[in-house]
């Protein structure tokens, strides 16, 4: 692998690792055109620390959840609110999204505007349509009753979820923004950087959903 | 959308040189690491739903199974999404990973177990309430010592001697008031009984007939003294039927007596007998049972009880010692909160119900003694534990 190659992106730019190996040949070699790739490198890597917090942070409402999943105040359990193919139905967007916020990546990378486009279009309606099923449960279950204030379990479970969906949000506003800028700007460099940071997100949400269906939904339906 | 269609596209569209562009095999194993990692992401999504709801397998055995599946996939999504690899190019994300999913698993068991052994510690949620009421309303309290009282305990003994035929309580079994426990060997009380009413059914017979008797004489009697007036009978024959008429009734009263004294005799035997079943005579627990089948008891006050039972254990009551500067703020009624040195962290509650007013006097320093009945759904609370209580003055 040359140096040029390096800097060309040519090696897979998730892997970042490489490419600082790449880049420790260039400095080998003498070469001082590796700083684009530099910056890939320190960006993603930065930003999968964040998304490694972020989990964190949601590791602690799991925990939150976990123990206070049996408190329920007399109030309904999980069993008796969830609804498994609302569930299912959201999973399955989540994962096809998660699936063409890759090809959006990829599409990025090769340039192709239509491909980006209609990927990224693609992964914003699921991303939405995911949202609006939750947003209904989360109505249905207030308007039974069972809102976040209705039990300690209803809290943490709100929080819980209310922020992945949070999460979801964002995400579908970052979405629209990359679109924008791709748009205007073009394949810029920095512009890449972003949709790749973009991408590592977005994966990374669907990694946590399913920890929820997980730990949420099908044990609390099992219970 | 098929991998093929953007490659295509893509040799149309034209590129500055020394852009950033994939080539198109590139494309193509992106594509696929894509596409593994949807198929796989699927299919373990699905097992999971499936499981989630099967009785196919062992019912505990299915959070396990899912939070296998659930780490499975999210491997899949770090390897095939996000390309998180083991590879050599790969080290720092794999380091930085490796230490996220430290910091999650320390949070997680950490929280859990720490929460599950205060669960486990602390009060219920509705002592808690109580206790933040108590504590909302600025209420003033008088601290206290004491021991949780032994609970009464009544012996259960044998009123009559005899062989034990049956037993029916044994230690830690739960018995009404009036419930049998035991059954004396019933019959030489039973021989007693039907020899008690032989008798009497004798005594009454003589006295039917002694009745019968004194109808008649008495008959003889008033016949002979109308002939009287007509000089008709002698005085003699006269003298003789008033002595027989005497004669009857006296036989006849002393008959009423036996009749009567048998019927207490039968009393008691009847009631000798009834004591051959042993009863326990209140609501609670058999603490211990002295005697075994087949042995002979005898009813006497040296003998130990056959039975020993408590009342019942889940009302328990501390005797506590206030002050006499105390003692007049404490009220009948009052709520105390109380706890004991084997659950340093499980505050029990009672209400004082009953102010003895006889002081106890030491180096002319007097206090009086409290009574706080608590309940004790759990049997935490044992006699003779030391207990530290608040009573509540308002």
């Amino acid at each position: 692998m040359t140096a040029l190659d390096a800097a060309a992106g040519r090696n897979d730019p998730d892997r970042l690792i490489n490419e600082q190996v790449s880049l420790h040949r260039q400095h080998t070699f003498g070469h001082a055109d590796g700083g684009l790739a530099s910056k890939r490198i320190v960006t993603a890597f930065g930003f999968w620390i964040f998304l490694l917090s972020d989990i964190i942070m949601f590791s602690a409402f799991f925990a939150t959840y976990a123990v206070l999943v049996g408190d329920t105040a007399g109030g309904p359990s999980g069993r008796e609110l969830f609804n498994l193919p609302n569930v299912a139905l959201e999973t399955a967007l989540l994962l096809v999204s998660s699936f063409t916020v890759g090809l959006a990546s990829t599409g990025a990378r090769a340039q192709s505007g239509s491909w980006f486009y209609g990927a990224m279009a693609a992964t914003f309606i699921l991303g939405a349509g995911f949202l609006s099923i939750e947003l209904r449960e989360f109505a249905s279950m207030v308007a039974r009753g069972a809102g976040p204030t209705r039990s300690a379990f209803l809290s943490a479970f709100f929080t819980l979820v209310g922020c992945h969906g949070f999460h979801i949000t964002a995400g579908l506003l970052w979405l629209l923004t990359m679109m924008a800028q791709v748009f205007a700007k073009g394949y810029r460099a920095d512009i890449l950087r972003r949709m790749h940071c973009f991408s590592l997100f977005w994966h990374a949400l669907d990694i946590i959903w399913v920890a929820i269906f997980t730990v949420v939904y099908l044990m609390g339906a099992a219970q | 959308m098929s991998p093929s269609e953007p490659t295509s596209e893509l040799h149309l569209t034209d590129t500055a040189p020394g852009d950033q562009r994939l080539a198109g095999a590139e494309i193509a194993e992106a594509i696929k690491s894509y596409l593994i990692g949807l198929g796989l992401a699927t299919l373990l999504t699905i097992v999971s739903f499936f499981i989630s709801g099967t009785t196919l397998v062992w019912g505990p055995s299915i959070p396990v199974a899912l939070v296998v599946l659930a780490f499975a996939q999210m491997g899949v999504h770090l390897v095939f999404f996000l390309h998180i690899t083991t590879g050599p190019d790969n080290v720092n994300n794999v380091m930085a990973l490796a230490f996220g999913v430290l910091i999650v698993l320390l949070l997680l068991a950490g929280s859990l177990w720490i929460m599950a052994n205060l669960n486990h510690n602390m009060a219920s949620m509705d002592q808690i309430m109580q206790m933040q009421l108590e504590r909302g309303s600025a209420v003033r309290t008088v601290t206290a010592s004491g021991v949780v009282g032994p609970t009464a305990t009544a012996p259960v003994g044998a009123r009559v001697s005899g062989v034990i035929q049956a037993l029916y309580c044994d230690a830690n079994k739960q018995v009404k008031a009036g419930q049998h426990c035991a059954k004396i060997d019933p019959r030489p009380y039973q021989i007693v009984v039907d020899q008690n009413r032989a008798d009497l059914a004798a005594a009454e017979a003589r006295l039917e007939k002694n009745k019968a008797d004194l109808a008649q004489a008495k008959g003889a009697f008033e016949s002979h003294e109308a002939l009287a007036k007509r000089p008709a009978i002698s005085r003699k024959a006269i003298d003789k039927s008033r002595k027989a008429l005497e004669r009857a009734r006296t036989q006849t009263k002393r008959d009423d007596a036996r009749v009567a004294l048998l019927q207490a005799a039968l009393h008691a035997a009847e009631t000798n007998l009834g004591y051959t079943d042993i009863v326990s005579p209140i609501d609670g627990t058999v603490v211990s049972r002295n005697v075994e089948i087949g042995q002979t008891v005898a009813a006497d006050s040296k003998t130990p009880p056959i039975f020993v039972i408590a009342e019942d254990l889940t009302l328990t009551h501390i005797d506590a010692i206030i002050s006499a500067k105390d003692s007049g703020e404490v009220k009948l009624g009052d709520k105390a909160t109380f706890t004991v040195e084997a659950f340093p962290n499980r505050p029990f509650s009672g209400a004082v119900t009953q102010i003895r007013p006889s002081p106890q006097t030491y180096e002319h320093a007097a206090t009086y003694d409290v009574v706080i009945s608590a309940p004790n759904p759990d049997l935490l609370l044992k006699p003779g534990m030391a207990a530290t209580i608040r009573i509540v003055i308002e």
